[in-house]
């Protein structure tokens, strides 16, 4: 959020702030109406195990600084000030997943405590994500050279890794992830594995990553971007599962499981620039 | 990241963070492949191969508790799964329960429980897998 001077905090500052606070919010609608409006979600956010819960708390706070640090345009490098923006988007997908749940009705009088704090917390990652998006992305008179351009490598592979968990954490919690890999033979997962190794770099190539003039050939930015690229997606995967508690069954389906959910971890990771 | 200097060697202008991220990235990509290959490859085994087996029985207020395991030995899964324990004690009718579970995935196994009125320790449980659908 804009936070221009720091002694004084005239009214058209805090106005500015309100209208960041209110962005924030409609990006966290925006990204995370699907997922509040899906059954799964609710169930897990009940039944879910809560380390993995408190681990995935943690790693999307992680998330939501690292989008606030490299994505969008605004040229502050001021850690703080992330930091800050991090946190008000943090608070922002928190209070819409409660809000929206609450009048969707999924709270009733005997809801628990511990059932609605799971509920809300298992929603307030895509609505976090959404906010932090939202208030880089669209926020007025924005200018000057994109931050993700002087990210660096890692920088864009966390790009990559974020667009994954966004992507991958949106159909995870659905029965038909699973369902979709029991039906599946090693013959359709190899196909799946193909096909998410063409798109990704058919979308690296098209959408041109930044830097990507020094890459003078298809195998570099084969090997630096799009194999890179789909390995962070699997492991993405393969921690939704876990978090999700999906990786209950044999070697096969799991295998099979993280390259279903690798599909769209994909594509994620390669929108990943487009978004942020 | 493209410098206009004369052009060092790849290996020299390639930070070690690409070689390290590529190198996962292929490792775990051929991981998968080469995975779905082998597997693909060997021979099919046919239908689900499933078997249930009980475990001891824990006291839940006025009822047993029977945890059941279902395993499948198959790599082939079985969806709505249906197990049926009856339990045969001594001077009392026998009590007739049924479970079934949504999925049992090829080569692993799916939990659940029966609930029976009596003892199980002091009568005899035979559980039985009655039948599944494909997924």
């Amino acid at each position: 959020m804009k936070r221009p001077a720091r002694a004084a905090t005239p009214p058209a500052a805090e106005e500015t702030y309100a209208r960041g606070l209110a962005r924030a919010s409609a990006g966290a609608l925006i990204f995370s109406f699907p997922l509040l409006m899906t059954m799964e979600m609710w169930a897990f956010g009940v039944h879910m195990d809560r380390v993995r819960l408190a681990l995935f708390l943690v790693i999307t706070l992680a998330v939501v600084f690292g989008l606030s640090r490299f994505a969008g345009f605004r040229d502050t490098t001021d850690l703080a000030d992330d930091a800050l923006d991090a946190l008000a988007a943090v608070l922002v997908g928190y209070v819409i997943s409660g809000l929206l749940l609450g009048v969707l009705g999924l709270f009733s009088g005997d809801t628990s405590l511990r059932d609605a704090i799971g509920m809300v917390a298992v929603q307030a990652a895509p609505a976090s994500i959404g906010a932090v998006l939202a208030n880089k992305q669209l926020q007025a008179g924005s200018k000057g050279r994109s931050r993700e351009d002087r990210a660096g490598y890692l920088g864009q592979l966390f790009l990559m890794a974020a667009g994954a968990l966004f992507f991958a954490f949106n159909v995870a919690p659905t029965e038909e992830m699973i369902l979709i890999s029991f039906k599946m033979t090693p013959w359709h997962a190899l196909a799946l594995i193909v096909a998410s190794l063409l798109t990704l770099h058919a979308l690296v190539f098209s959408v041109g990553f930044a830097g990507q003039e020094a890459h003078e050939s298809h195998v570099r930015a084969f090997l630096h971007y799009t194999l890179a690229g789909y390995g962070a997606a699997l492991s993405v995967s393969l921690y939704i599962l876990w978090t999700f508690g999906r990786l209950d069954g044999g070697v096969s389906d799991t295998v099979r499981a993280v390259v279903v959910l690798g599909f769209p971890a994909a594509l994620g990771a390669a929108v990943a620039r487009l978004v942020v | 990241m493209a410098p206009r200097k004369p052009r060092p060697s790849l290996a020299d202008r390639t930070p070690i963070a690409e070689w390290t991220a590529a190198g996962l990235g292929l490792a775990l990509t051929l991981g998968v492949i080469g995975y779905s290959l082998w597997e693909g490859t060997m021979e099919r085994d046919g239908p689900p191969r499933l078997s249930v087996n009980a475990e001891p029985a824990m006291k839940m207020d006025a009822a047993h508790v029977v945890p059941i395991v279902v395993r499948n030995a198959s790599h082939a899964t079985a969806a709505q799964v249906e197990v049926r324990g009856v339990l045969n004690a001594a001077g009392a009718p026998p009590e007739e329960r049924h479970a079934s579970f949504t999925y049992v995935p090829g080569r692993g196994e799916a939990r659940g429980g029966l609930i029976f009125r009596g003892d199980p320790a002091l009568g005899r449980l035979d559980l039985s897998v009655e039948g599944f659908a494909e997924p």
